[in-house]
């Protein structure tokens, strides 16, 4: 393919030798060849490591598998993060009224609590609860107080009233949660027959905790001898 | 297997030292070198025991020593919150200088302190990770199965520790929900003028005026109070060693009233061995002055000081502080303060301690 006028290759062969012969070798010689630039330079040992492995994953033959994404990825991809406009407290209210719904299901009633009620109690979820923490070996966790925006496998995120999101790990830290349940037959005295609702508050340790919340569903907790609290 | 005693690295121990005093000036008493500093470092004084001999005494009474010497305490029942709110905060923390102290059965209570504006709560295990207040571990470090105590400590001084602020809320969370227990106090203000609206008073406290104990004519034969000289002896060591520990040993029994080293005591050899230390004994008469009550560290300081300079040159006389142990297992904190008989400048100190 004839090269163009404003190529600068061409134009500065051309400068050196006749019209044929810059054609000439621009064709045959130069347009074909690779050029070899010089390699990235890094710096760092880390990013050499890097760069040998990725060369030798690109320089196998067999198809590998898509890997899951690295945590470096997934935090550059700010896929879990709750964005900013999210970041309130009054946005989750409703979430809270749901769970307290869930929950006023989940225990039928305060005076009944048995076995039976504290395993339903260990597999539910929290999404949406009303959470503080009591105890804790970081002093600095006590006293957060706020709603579960997202339950994962080692902390709970908790917008706080001050619409901050805090993050604060499971281990070694005790939460108390409070719900209303029934508390209850009515009083009979009243014309309405209100539901007596009485505040319900349990603790949990987060140490036996550290599933996540779609794995504890259908998990078993057996009764185990617990470090001395 | 050997007899070695063990486990001695926290025991407490006792120091003695041999020392010189330096020129003591009345508006700047001494407070940077032993043996003052010594009776500094007592910050909570329990009692403190004077033996002088009958001729001192004779002095200090003259002198109308005792009438003056009447310091004043007050036991009171409060929270930690009621500390840190409303006008006892402002008066007595922000403004005034006071010194308090929680009642506590050594090894299982929390110690609450109050010296200097900054409150030091020592707390367990359970307590601290509940109350949220950033501390340190306190006491035996690496010994398996002790749990350590921990020590939060709190400048109430600070501009920062005001109703309103981040730092200071989490200590109102802390005292509101978990050391909320009303608690003992003793109470003792360092002001100089008594407060003309004391907010003490809606406490209902009980205020103290401690008198001092007196116990004259205590016949004793006097072991000779002069510690061996350094010149000659070789074994130099040992003897200023036995002088100490005899000594401290005699003197104990004069304050414990022990009728061992009465001047006419006969007791068979078979039930006690016990004989006052040295070979020379002088037939004296002794008086023992006790205080005992909640006393900030500048009140007894200024007792030794005082004593030191109405004494004259050849007597000698004995001063003990014991202070509140606060330590895990029952720290004992004494020190004992001899002036020998013609040495003007010179001193012996005891102190015991960890």
């Amino acid at each position: 393919m004839p090269p163009k006028e404003t190529n600068p290759t061409f134009y500065l062969l051309s400068r050196a030798h006749s019209p044929d012969t810059a054609q000439q070798i621009y064709t045959k010689k130069l347009s074909t060849r690779p050029l070899h630039l010089k390699p990235t330079l890094t710096s760092n040992a880390q990013d050499k490591r890097r760069l040998e492995r990725e060369r030798k994953l690109a320089s196998r033959k067999k198809a590998l598998k898509p890997k899951p994404l690295s945590s470096r990825q997934r935090r550059a991809l700010c896929l879990y993060d709750i964005p900013p406009k999210a970041q309130k407290y009054s946005i989750y209210g409703g979430l809270h009224q749901l769970w307290q719904g869930y929950m006023r299901e989940v225990l039928c009633g305060v005076n009944n609590i048995g076995e039976g009620e504290k395993a339903k109690l260990c597999s539910a979820d929290y999404h949406g609860a009303e959470v503080e923490v009591v105890r804790s070996r970081c002093v600095s966790r006590v006293g957060v107080k706020g709603i579960v925006v997202k339950d994962s496998k080692f902390t709970f995120e908790i917008v706080t009233r001050r619409d901050v999101v805090k993050i604060v790990p499971k281990e070694g830290t005790i939460f108390r949660f409070t719900t209303a349940v029934d508390g209850g037959a009515p009083v009979e005295e009243q014309k309405q027959e209100k539901e007596v609702l009485k505040d319900f508050v349990f603790e949990l340790h987060g140490d036996q905790f550290t599933l996540r919340a779609a794995d504890r569903a259908g998990k078993k907790f057996k009764p185990h001898y617990l470090r001395d609290i | 297997m050997l007899g070695f005693p063990t486990d001695t690295k926290h025991e407490p121990k006792c120091t003695v030292t041999y020392g010189v005093m330096g020129h003591l000036d009345p508006k700047q008493p001494p407070t940077k070198r032993k043996p003052f500093v010594s009776v500094m470092n007592h910050h909570f004084v329990q009692k403190t025991e004077l033996i002088v001999p009958d001729e001192l005494y004779e002095i200090i009474k003259n002198e109308a020593f005792l009438e003056k010497n009447t310091p004043k305490y007050s036991r009171v029942i409060m929270t930690l919150g009621e500390i840190t709110s409303g006008e006892f905060f402002n008066e007595y923390i922000k403004r005034g200088n006071v010194l308090m102290l929680s009642e506590w059965r050594t090894g299982v209570d929390k110690v609450y302190t109050l010296r200097d504006g900054i409150l030091t709560l020592y707390l367990d295990k359970e307590s601290y990770e509940k109350a949220g207040l950033v501390g340190k571990p306190d006491g035996v470090k690496g010994k398996r199965g002790t749990k350590p105590r921990w020590v939060v400590e709190i400048n109430l001084r600070l501009p920062s520790m005001l109703h309103g602020k981040k730092g200071f809320e989490r200590i109102v969370y802390a005292f509101k929900n978990v050391l909320n227990t009303p608690v003992t106090w003793l109470f003792c203000d360092l002001g100089k003028q008594p407060l003309v609206n004391d907010p003490l008073e809606v406490k209902f406290p009980h205020r103290v005026t401690v008198q001092p104990k007196v116990f004259t004519d205590i016949e004793v034969s006097l072991p000779p109070l002069t510690p061996p000289t350094s010149d000659i002896n070789i074994g130099y060591e040992s003897e200023f060693e036995d002088f100490a520990v005899e000594t401290h040993e005699w003197f104990s029994l004069v304050s414990l009233d022990s009728p061992r080293v009465k001047l006419d005591d006969k007791v068979d050899s078979f039930l006690c061995r016990y004989v006052p230390p040295g070979e020379t004994h002088m037939k004296s008469r002794l008086v023992s002055i006790t205080w005992k009550g909640f006393f900030p560290s500048s009140w007894a300081h200024n007792l030794l000081v005082e004593m030191l300079q109405n004494t004259p040159a050849d007597v000698w006389f004995s001063m003990s502080t014991l202070g509140f142990g606060i330590g895990w297992a029952g720290d004992i904190k004494d020190c004992m303060i001899l002036k020998p008989p013609n040495a003007p400048k010179e001193y012996i100190l005891w102190e015991v301690g960890r």
